[in-house]
């Protein structure tokens, strides 16, 4: 990929990861659970697992390359890393 | 010092966590990553998530040394000459060339483990920010995180065009 390819996605994927964490409680409530495709500032597809939701987003054209996959865990899960 | 923008996400109990956004490139990978900032890890991995959004055979990818994360066990997959890149605040590309990253391979691939591991982030550990002279801040009381270079990055070849 030629660098101004990267950056332009780069500038597209840091965009949505600021939404999707601005967002994230409002999110939470009706994804809790999912994975999530995220471009452009839009939920692309949410599905229970990362094949389905490969599935569902390259049915509507997108190019997995260019989204973000995030997933929004189970209120109730904790995570010490 | 260039600064490569981090964003802060209330992941568990309204606790900010730093996350950072790059451009992963390897041979068979071409891809957005956010992933968790943390200086605890002594390695930087993508996630098992990562690794099945490229569709590679994880089957496959079942070798390494072990490794234990969140309760679960991983083997750490190594991806050979891959590009790590990222904005800077400035527009600008930092990239850097590492001779591999880890991928989270769990031990057990059955569709519950799956289900339980889908949640763990990719990381960018300490490895990383000590390879590459990058320093981490990080004040969640104000909600500003960063990385920051000290030096421009050896393969700073491109900036975004000026409107």
């Amino acid at each position: 990929m030629q660098d101004s390819e990267i950056l332009e996605a780069l500038k597209v994927a840091q965009e949505d990861s600021k939404w999707f964490s601005e967002k994230y409680e409002q999110l939470q409530t009706k994804y809790e659970g999912r994975v999530l495709g995220i471009k452009n500032k839009n939920i692309v597809g949410d599905a229970e697992s990362v094949e389905e939701l490969l599935n569902i987003v390259q049915k509507k054209g997108e190019d997995t390359a260019y989204l973000l996959i995030e997933t929004i865990p189970a209120k109730d899960v904790s995570f010490i890393l | 010092m260039p600064k490569i923008p981090c964003s802060l996400r209330a992941l568990v109990g309204k606790r900010y966590f730093p996350f950072v956004t790059f451009f992963l490139t390897s041979s068979h990978i071409n891809k957005a990553i956010d992933a968790i900032v943390d200086t605890g890890s002594p390695y930087t991995v993508l996630s098992t998530n990562e690794i099945l959004g490229t569709r590679l055979p994880i089957h496959t990818m079942q070798k390494g040394e072990t490794v234990a994360l969140a309760g679960h066990r991983f083997f750490r997959y190594l991806i050979n000459n891959v590009g790590m890149s990222f904005r800077t605040e400035t527009g600008e590309l930092f990239k850097t060339k590492l001779s591999s990253v880890a991928a989270l391979v769990p031990t057990k691939l059955d569709k519950k483990t799956l289900n339980d591991v889908k949640d763990i982030p990719s990381i960018i550990g300490h490895d990383f920010l000590e390879e590459n002279k990058i320093a981490f801040y990080f004040n969640p009381s104000a909600k500003i995180t960063y990385l920051e270079y000290d030096a421009p990055p050896v393969n700073t070849l491109c900036r975004e065009p000026t409107t």
